[in-house]
């Protein structure tokens, strides 16, 4: 789908602030109080469709550039951001025209072309058939596309190829998705900043919009209502799976001590303390609906996403959460909708861990991509008075 | 800059950034990073930063050496932090070595503590190896006021219990 100049710039606005805000020190150095020029290059794909836009940026730190999709198969708003070289579209095509003349072109148009995605040159023209292209910056001719087969984004050095021609149909649905998504955490910020200018206070006042996060309150409209949920420490040091149970059973108002939970999840006494054997992981499942008499059906899921515990939480509903070795309860999750370039948004859970034993500590945030999830349970009440 | 002054510098840029909690800046200190060793390797595994207000812990920041943060956790504070645990549960070597002496058997000397965990990296414990007469050596943990002889591995491991065996 093709993206408009304008709408391709407001969003590289905010993306080149979240950057600012969340990126590399040195970068957002480099761009805070930047201006994003409004006249952004049109770069062509070979298939003669706009590709993406280069904006110049200005007055920060380094002089520079960004570029910002013009389509949705590229999966992101912001391609690229360069700083320590000025953008000057003018004085480029100048440049370029003066190598072209000296080679004999005759043209009566010029375009910038991703020839072979991310690497640009300049399009010569006549009546809209291409009559030299030359490579940006070396001004060397781009020979002409080769006639052999070869698989799909595989060119070889200095080849020219078309991106959106070569991009295979699954990938660049894939890349459609993503990319809308991303846009659309950005909608809330849309009308309230100058998205021409980097700043690094510019989202402060949208932090929460730019984040999805939610912990489990009395009820599920959170407004007017309080954060309802109690950390347990374990009473013994074996006992994880007893606490977090007792955790998920008192947001239901079913009290139970750790010792009759110990006596129905076989984990001995506290005297003679166990852990539950990975045998029995499926006994959670089994209790919880037991000890509410039926009234809780829950489940057991292995290798449990992010989605898992998200739905549950937006259902405001509490989760127990099986690590290597340890149980925990959830009660909430955060997930940021901005990253630095090339990696994944912040996403974490709020764990109510019942180690160490007796005090517990509640960890906000605990960094989703660093643990591993073997098993989570999660419960709904199954009979409504 | 070097290796903790870097770790420190790290949970600054994350209170910043919203991903500490807001407290941080409310009379809490974030102190200096102590490294927890993989109890298999005995190398880095991750930073344990603690953030006390006077001396009680309020929480602490766990860091992986790349200074990717693993978690931010806090202590139940009670009625004006009164729950909340002792500085020196979790970061003194004497106090450590106190509660591993409780529990160790007569006869038996407790060494350094190493800052470890048991099992899962989210449980964080001192591993302080006792030794009796006969230099026969096990391992005691200490987890805040909590205090345990290390469990041997099992041919059936449990969540919470012993590790798998092999």
């Amino acid at each position: 789908m093709n993206i408009e100049r304008e709408q391709a710039r407001q969003v590289l606005g905010l993306e080149l602030n979240a950057l600012g805000l969340a990126g590399p020190p040195s970068l957002a150095g480099e761009l805070e109080g930047a201006r994003i020029g409004e006249e952004g290059t049109p770069i062509y794909d070979l298939n003669g469709e706009v590709l993406f836009y280069r904006f110049p940026v200005a007055d920060g730190g380094e002089p520079g550039y960004a570029d910002g999709a013009a389509r949705t198969e590229l999966g992101a708003p912001l391609l690229a951001v360069s700083t320590g070289m000025r953008w000057d579209e003018g004085a480029l095509v100048e440049e370029a025209t003066e190598v072209a003349r000296s080679q004999g072109a005759d043209f009566d148009e010029t375009r910038f072309v991703a020839f072979s995605f991310p690497k640009i040159g300049v399009q010569f023209l006549r009546g809209g058939e291409e009559v030299l292209l030359l490579e940006l910056g070396s001004w060397e001719p781009v020979p002409e596309g080769r006639d052999e087969e070869r698989p799909p984004l595989e060119p070889s050095n200095f080849e020219r190829w078309s991106l959106l021609e070569e991009l295979p149909e699954d990938r660049s649905e894939v890349a459609k998705q993503a990319y809308e998504e991303r846009v659309e955490g950005w909608e809330p910020a849309f009308q309230g900043i100058d998205t021409t200018l980097v700043e690094r206070s510019a989202l402060s006042q949208f932090e929460l919009r730019l984040r999805d996060s939610r912990e489990l309150h009395y009820d599920a409209g959170d407004a007017g209502h309080h954060i309802c949920f109690e950390l347990h420490g374990q009473e013994t040091n074996v006992w994880c799976v007893g606490a977090s149970t007792q955790m998920l059973l008192a947001f239901y108002r079913y009290e139970y001590s750790q010792d009759r939970l110990a006596q129905a999840l076989g984990l001995g006494t506290k005297q003679a303390p166990n852990g539950l054997p990975y045998a029995r992981v499926e006994d959670v499942v089994t209790q919880l609906e037991a000890l509410t008499s039926n009234a809780l059906q829950a489940e057991m899921v292995q290798n449990p996403d992010f989605k898992f515990f998200r739905d549950e939480i937006d259902a405001n509903r509490p989760l127990i959460s099986f690590i290597p070795g340890h149980s925990r309860a959830v009660a909430g999750y955060i997930q940021y909708r901005f990253a630095k370039l090339g990696q994944l948004p912040f996403r974490g859970l709020l764990v109510y861990d019942p180690w160490p034993p007796s005090t517990g500590v509640i960890t906000r945030w605990e960094n989703w991509d660093t643990q591993i999830y073997q098993y989570g349970y999660r419960a709904h009440v199954k009979i409504v008075p | 800059m070097n290796e903790r002054e870097k770790v420190r510098q790290r949970v600054g840029e994350l209170a910043e950034a919203g991903l500490i909690d807001e407290e941080l800046s409310e009379g809490t200190r974030v102190l200096d990073p102590i490294p927890v060793t993989a109890p298999a390797s005995g190398e880095l595994h991750s930073w344990f930063v603690p953030v006390a207000r006077d001396e009680r812990l309020t929480g602490f920041a766990q860091l992986l050496p790349d200074l990717q943060l693993m978690r931010y956790s806090t202590f139940p504070s009670g009625e004006g932090g009164a729950a909340l645990p002792d500085l020196a549960d979790w970061t003194d070597a004497t106090r450590i070595r106190g509660r591993a002496e409780q529990i160790a058997e007569p006869g038996e000397t407790v060494g350094e503590p190493v800052l470890t965990y048991d099992r899962d990296a989210s449980r964080l414990a001192w591993r302080v190896p006792a030794t009796d007469q006969s230099g026969g050596s096990r391992a005691l943990f200490v987890a805040g006021a909590s205090a345990y002889p290390e469990r041997s591995e099992s041919e059936e491991p449990e969540i919470g219990g012993p590790p798998p065996s092999g």
